[in-house]
């Protein structure tokens, strides 16, 4: 896998804007007292954004990147597993979407938001050996679907602001692979 | 990749296969809201600590329980924690439960406190 220079500039930036993102998410109060641990999921926007204009590997870099260190800055190391199976359990079916190339990004998004809280309550159901996170269940899946609409609304913007309209020649830049 | 970006640049805010996704959405809403509305008053608490039932209390006695740092507190049918060891404390914060299957967890002491409704042989302890 090589990358040249201007590639792991790209690589970088967007690993540190996923990693900021999330460490500052997580350290707001939680929202609801019955839910701790439900974040805005704004770094789904970031992990989108690659997928659609770098690819797979790429992309899991980065998501890797964002939920080892966001878990350290943020004081908290035992959220790397939560952040990281519910990360990986909506990467692949996203993925999967991205490339097949038949949905909206905002549904991508939501789907990807869906299977993150239901990765990280099945991960803590595995941890506590009991079912009592699955009663947050609906909650925690209603909200990711929301945020995830939300991200991927985010996401299809800041993407249709970049590289929209394909008359425009200065922003018809490619992303960095092909450079 | 040059096509999947400008496809997706120049692409809808919705499209119609979109509809399976929300479905999606829709029916695992559905299958989970059965959950809350099943449950009906509890009858006994019972507290965990690292996967294991510690002990199992009845909820019209008002007791105070303290384990591993959590402080649990059962008062006119409903528990809550009244204080606890733990750097967040999420669990003080969370509301008081009285119904069967809502649970407070303190992750970092690994203490649970749910609320069953089964009449069993009494719990173990220790």
């Amino acid at each position: 896998m090589k990358y040249n220079v201007k590639q792991l500039a790209y690589l970088g930036v967007l690993s540190a804007l996923a990693i900021i993102i999330s460490t500052v998410e997580s350290l707001m109060p939680p929202i609801f007292p019955m839910l701790p641990y439900a974040r805005l999921g704004l770094a789904n926007c970031i992990i989108l954004f690659t997928m659609v204009c770098l690819g797979a590997k790429e992309s899991f870099l980065v998501l890797l990147l964002k939920c080892v260190f966001s878990a350290i800055f943020s004081g908290n190391p035992t959220s790397a597993l939560y952040s990281l199976s519910g990360g990986i359990l909506s990467f692949i079916p996203m993925l999967i979407l991205v490339y097949f190339q038949k949905n909206s990004i905002m549904a991508i998004s939501c789907l990807g938001g869906i299977l993150h809280n239901l990765g990280q309550i099945l991960i803590a159901s595995a941890i506590t050996h009991s079912l009592a996170p699955i009663s947050l269940l609906p909650y925690m899946l209603l909200l990711g679907g929301i945020c995830g609409i939300i991200t991927g609304l985010i996401s299809h913007v800041i993407i249709k602001r970049l590289y929209g309209n394909s008359d425009d020649k200065a922003r018809n830049k490619d992303f960095g692979k092909n450079l | 990749m040059n096509k999947r970006l400008k496809h997706y640049a120049n692409g809808k805010y919705f499209k119609v296969a979109d509809i399976f996704i929300f479905a999606i959405l829709l029916i695992a809403l559905v299958i989970s809201l059965v959950f809350i509305f099943l449950p009906q008053k509890g009858e006994f608490v019972e507290i965990y600590h690292s996967g294991k039932i510690v002990k199992k209390i009845s909820l019209t006695e008002d007791t105070v329980f303290e384990i591993s740092g959590v402080t649990i507190q059962i008062k006119d049918g409903e528990v809550c924690v009244a204080k606890s060891s733990c750097p967040d404390q999420l669990c003080v914060k969370n509301s008081h439960i009285k119904k069967e299957g809502e649970s407070i967890i303190c992750l970092p002491n690994q203490v649970i406190v749910k609320i069953s409704g089964e009449k069993e042989i009494d719990g173990v302890t220790q």
